[in-house]
């Protein structure tokens, strides 16, 4: 199986340490930003399969940097994570067919499920 | 003057009051639209008809039939289905959107907004439409190319 390569984007460093620890033991290759700002410089220069983004964040929210990749980028999933579910931004997300809403704190297996499918999705692997 | 619109929609919804209003409103915009109060019959319909957009009241496809979403879209998988519901809970909705709804509206609806909703659903339709062909043609293509390469001799070239 081909390496998979993702973009972490969260302003808590505590996220951002604990999946770019998780995804680097399962082989990996994670990139991590502290902001939408920087992740967007980041995809610029650097091809990747997913990103991962926290939602709620200071400057760009995780919607906004999704709508700003969508214009680059339109094939490329999007997962969403929040530490403030509410319905609002639930449906906002869907309407953007963002790939999937996580809610903190998360089952860090079941976050590695849903980006596996989902880049799995992108690929046609298993078709 | 109006925007007239195509498409066949069928609206499943228990509440007589809001399945006519919903089948007669958007009758009058231009859609072939018919209504379903009765859970059985949704996915029969939808395929009978051929409907490209679903209006599902979650309550009357969920409880003990959570099913009828992903029958609908495993029946048709251009379907879209909007949900539309009265208890707006984020688990509903994240679920609805990791079974593959279209969209999720809470009740009481907004005609206007339903019929911005019906819309985005049915551009949505056409663009699956269009992507189940192309994944059709390309699977079929991948087929070809392979069998002419297996009944290709071994060390001929192109």
């Amino acid at each position: 199986m081909e390496q998979r390569s993702i973009l972490v984007v969260d302003d808590e460093l505590l996220i951002r340490d604990l999946l770019y620890d998780f995804f680097t033991e399962q082989g990996w290759d994670i990139t991590i930003a502290e902001s939408g700002e920087k992740a967007l410089e980041i995809l610029r220069n650097k091809e990747v399969d997913l990103l991962l983004t926290d939602l709620k964040m200071p400057d760009m929210d995780g919607l906004a940097l999704t709508d700003r990749v969508r214009a680059s980028y339109p094939d490329m999933p999007v997962v969403i994570m929040t530490g403030y579910p509410s319905v609002d931004s639930a449906v906002s997300a869907l309407r953007q067919k963002v790939a999937d809403y996580i809610i903190k704190p998360f089952n860090i297996n079941q976050l590695y499920k849903s980006v596996e499918e989902k880049i799995s999705e992108k690929r046609g692997e298993g078709h | 003057m109006s925007v007239q619109h195509t498409g066949k929609l069928l609206i499943a919804e228990k509440d007589s009051a809001i399945c006519d209003t919903l089948v007669e409103y958007f009758r009058q915009v231009g859609y072939e639209v018919w209504g379903v109060k009765v859970r059985s019959e949704i996915v029969a319909q939808a395929l009978d008809k051929g409907c490209g957009v679903i209006i599902l009241d979650y309550h009357l496809s969920a409880g003990e039939h959570p099913e009828i979403l992903d029958q609908l879209i495993r029946a048709d998988a251009s379907a879209c289905v909007i949900l539309i519901t009265s208890y707006p809970l984020i688990e509903l909705v994240i679920d609805a959107y990791r079974r593959g709804a279209s969209d999720v509206v809470p009740k009481p609806l907004d005609l206007f907004e339903m019929s911005e909703v019906v819309e985005r659903a049915f551009k949505q339709h056409e663009l699956k439409k269009v992507y189940g062909y192309v994944r059709r043609n390309l699977d079929r293509v991948k087929q070809l190319m392979e069998e002419e390469l297996r009944e290709r001799p071994v060390g001929s070239h192109a």
